[in-house]
Formats: structure tokens, sequence, C-alpha cells
């Protein structure tokens, strides 16, 4: 029997300012800022209660929060690191045997229901999740679907956890205010000037007057404020990662030591067994900073490869834009594709039969089965025509309008085969007039 | 001689869905639509004016969900969608 879902939801609250103080070495005692990441106009992205104590809050210019607190410090937001410690915070669920949701770095779902055998019950899930971020501060709230689960994590204390019944949950809502609800902050003060302040304000409301006043967002918010949450949870498939990381004994920031060092890793990492039947897409250079902060680069290959220096050659002009020494680098693989099945070259241009070793460059196979291709192709062209056997040119293989990386040009067979004697004249690609009969 | 050179590769006219970032999200490929998974590259390219056939187009190479490598483009001057490999 399919039991009812408990949706869990984990939550740390301010979870990157936390990140980027502990990197940062900085206590959040004291006022502590989080600031966009912007050059321009960086705002506020989060704040201790000190700060806030100043009348500094998120949303607010960077400079005027200055202006609030002149003792405030102000934390560059990290955003590699943060996003390397939620992908941690994650994982250290999806250890549990948790189908994890990642809402926003630091807060999560899952559902708990799943779990109950392994760990003894509802409860022994909560206490297994709460041990396993003992001392991190994290709530959590359990409910029957999302939004009653974040509400839940919300009241619950530091370090517990606060589980709503399915009966109990517009109850538990009624009393709370409209903040809690995912609406833009016009939205919101337009409600409080309606003078809804809780969420059994509104839920109260008939709900063909919310729609003629609100439309369809109207009648979402009437539903969550109802504690009824259609949207189903969209766990992500846990992959394993495949990375490594080298640390220097002193900060380096020589880019030639720095492109051996991805070389290495990037060597590492085609042994790795995920590598034998797949292809990294992209690939992603993490680097710790000596001064304390992290910087990445992601770049996207043109074809899912191997090959060590196309990793390198990706990676190589990002390097330049290194804001300082390194400490620690770490490169990965991402979004990896099957090894294309790409049609390699069958004769060389002396005629040679090449046999491919399944690698991205083909090797040089010898005489073996030099003579059955070519009384192939012989066969071919006199039962079917001169036309009928063909080849595939390249042309312009750099060029960035695909249809001039190549032609097909016709293939003659013997020992005076040079087919690079069809010397097509790119420009002719260029105008179009391939295909009409111009070439020399 | 040799009017067998032949053009490979010709791009299609094509169906592109595009999101909120002006970028393809789907598109039908060969009789079916499939969801684009992730945009690789975008370029622009502004060729040949002086011939029959200019280049005007932008391009975004993208893989799609079922792991197809596709090359669409926005032809600028023709106003439409073309998909190749």
């Amino acid at each position: 029997m399919e039991t009812a879902p408990v949706i869990a939801c984990c939550w740390l609250p301010g979870f990157a300012l936390r990140i980027v103080a502990h990197g940062a070495g900085v206590d959040l005692a004291g006022p502590v800022a989080l600031a966009s990441e912007a050059a321009a106009h960086p705002v506020v992205l989060d704040c201790t209660e000190a700060a806030r104590a100043h009348g500094v809050a998120p949303g607010m210019l960077v400079s005027h929060a200055m202006g609030c607190c002149s003792a405030l410090e102000v934390l560059g937001c990290d955003v590699p690191r943060v996003e390397q410690a939620a992908e941690r915070f994650v994982v250290r669920l999806e250890a549990m045997g948790a189908a994890v949701q990642l809402v926003e770095p630091g807060r999560v779902y899952f559902d708990a229901a799943p779990l109950e055998l392994l760990y003894g019950g509802l409860v022994g899930v909560f206490e297994r999740v709460l041990g396993a971020f003992r001392g991190g501060d994290v709530r959590l709230g359990a409910g029957p679907n999302p939004f009653v689960s974040w509400v839940g994590a919300r009241h619950a204390a530091p370090g517990g956890w606060l589980r709503v019944e399915p009966g109990e949950a517009r109850r538990m809502l009624a009393r709370m205010p409209i903040d809690l609800l995912p609406a833009g902050p016009d939205l919101v003060q337009l409600l409080r000037a309606l003078g809804l302040a809780t969420l059994g304000d509104i839920a109260a409301l008939e709900a063909h007057h919310v729609a003629d006043r609100f439309g369809a967002e109207g009648l979402v918010l009437r539903n969550l404020a109802r504690g009824d949450d259609p949207t189903p949870l969209e766990p992500r498939v846990p992959i394993e990662p495949v990375s490594d990381a080298l640390a220097f004994p002193e900060p380096v920031a020589n880019e030639q030591t720095l492109e051996s060092g991805v070389e290495l890793l990037a060597q590492r990492l085609v042994q790795h067994p995920r590598c034998v039947l797949h292809a990294p897409r992209s690939v992603v250079l993490t680097c710790v900073l000596a001064t304390g902060g992290s910087w990445q680069a992601r770049r996207a290959l043109r074809t899912p490869t191997l090959d060590v220096q196309k990793h390198v050659l990706a990676i190589r002009p990002s390097l330049a834009d290194l804001p300082g020494p390194v400490e620690r680098m770490e490169f990965a693989f991402e979004q990896f594709a099957l090894r294309e099945a790409r049609q390699r070259t069958l004769l060389d241009a002396g005629g040679s039969l090449l046999t491919g070793d399944g690698g991205d460059e083909g090797a040089t196979g010898g005489g073996l089965g030099d003579e059955r291709v070519r009384r192939g192709m012989r066969h071919v062209l006199e039962t079917v025509g001169e036309e009928a056997l063909l080849q595939v040119l390249e042309v312009e293989p750099w060029s960035r309008v695909p249809e001039r990386h190549a032609v097909l040009v016709p293939r003659r067979v013997g020992a005076e085969d040079a087919s690079t004697d069809a010397e097509v004249d790119s420009a002719a690609v260029a105008r179009g007039d391939v295909g009409r009969g111009v070439w020399r | 001689m040799s009017s067998a050179v032949r053009r490979i590769n010709e791009p299609v006219p094509a169906q592109v869905w595009l999101g909120d970032d002006g970028r393809p999200t789907q598109v039908t490929w060969r009789g079916r639509p499939e969801r684009v998974e992730c945009v690789l590259d975008t370029w622009y390219v502004d060729d040949a004016w002086w011939a029959e056939r200019p280049v005007r187009r932008i391009y975004h190479e993208v893989q799609l969900d079922s792991g197809v490598r596709l090359v669409l483009s926005w032809d600028l001057v023709a106003k439409r969608w073309l998909a190749q490999r």
C-alpha cells in the first residue's frame, strides 16, 4: 500500500552568509552583511541580527547600509563557495537515502515517508537528519505539502523539528503573517493595505472575490493560505561528481604552473569509470584563492571529448582572469554525453585503410583490409556509376558556418588516387557555388 | 568538371520555441518536438554579404534531451529558424 507523503523541509537560515563568513573568518555576532556581486550598485542579500538592529535590511543598497551602521562589515558573495556548500548539504541528505529537491542554498525538500522503515518511524528520520547537521542550527519542518513544511521549518526551534498534521495545516497557518507567501513585496504591501494581515484572513476570502481582484496568482496564494499546495516534489537524480583536486604547498599565480595542474587533473579524470562510455560536454575549474575567496570558470566544449589537451585549451583563456594566487584547485567534468559515434576517416590521403581504435584519433592499421576495401569501391563504381562513390572533404573545419565545414567530392580508386587533389575553392563554398560545378 | 561536388549538412527549416531569455527551449527535429537540455554555445555570423546568399545568422549550439546535438540558427535575412547537425 502506498503511504501518504510526508514532505520535509530542511532549512539552515542565513546559509550563504554563514558560509561566506566562515570562509572569511568573520564572527557573525557583530553587524555583518552579505553583498551581491553587482559591481555598480551592490545590494544587501542578508545580514546579521546585530546589523538589523541598526536598520540594515536585505534589499538595501550597500552604500545606504553603510550609512545606517558605520561598523558594518560587508562580505562579497562568494558564489562558488556557497554552491559547493549547498551541494554538500544536499549530498549529506542523499547519503541517508533521501530523494532531495534543492530549492535554494540551505533549503531543501524531501519525502520522509519512504525513509520511515529505514530509521524506525518519522521521529527517527527527523532525528537522523538533525543529527547529520549537529551544531549547524538546522531546522526541520514536515507537513502534507512543500508550503506547509516550509512554514513548519521556519517555526521550528534551532536544531529541532516541527511536524504539521494534514488536518492541522489550515489552523496552524491561520495565525501566520502574509509575508510567508511567495509573493512580491508590492503585492504583500497591497494585501496589507486591504487589511489582510494573516494567512487566515486570505484563506477566509471567497475564491471568486480573490480571482476578480488578483487573478490566477491570487487564487494560488489563497490555496497556499488554506494549506493546499499541489506543487509536486522534483527531486534531483544524484550524480556522482567526476572531479579531482590539487593543493599547492605555496600559493601559485604562474599561469603555466596552473595550466600544468589542470592538465594533471584532467589526465586523472579521464581514467574515471564514467569516462569509459561517456565524455564531458563542459569542464569546470574552481580555485580557492590565497586571499580567502574562491573563483570559478565553466567552459563548454565544442564536442564531448576525453582529449586532455582540449580540456586545457578550453580553460586556458580563463586563467588570465584569476584575481590572485591559488592555494587549491579543483577540476570537474560536467554534463556527460555518450562518446560520439563519430564517423572516422576510412582511407588516408594515400588510399591506405585506417582502423579506428575507438579513441579520438584514428590509427593506421596497415594493409590488412586495404585490398578488400579497394575491391569493394571498384565494384560500386562499376555497378552504380562514377558519382556513386563520394568522400567527405574538409574545407573549412574552423568555420562558424557549419555547412562550410566539409563537402562531398567524388572518390577515385587506384594507385593514382589522391583525393586531396580535389582542391575545393573555399571561397566558392562561402559564395554558395559548390554544388553548381565551381571548383578547381 | 565535377558537378558532383555536393554540399552536406545544409540547414533545414525548423520550428523553435524560445525561453524568456531568448534562448531555444524546444525544437521540432525530424518531426518530433524535443526539449533543449542546454545551450552549449551562441555566436553571430555576418558573412558573404557580397554574395547572392549572404549569411546573417545568430547560432545556438544545443544539446537535446535525447542526447542529439544540433546547431539552431535564426536567419536574419529570411527571418526563419534553421537547424543542422
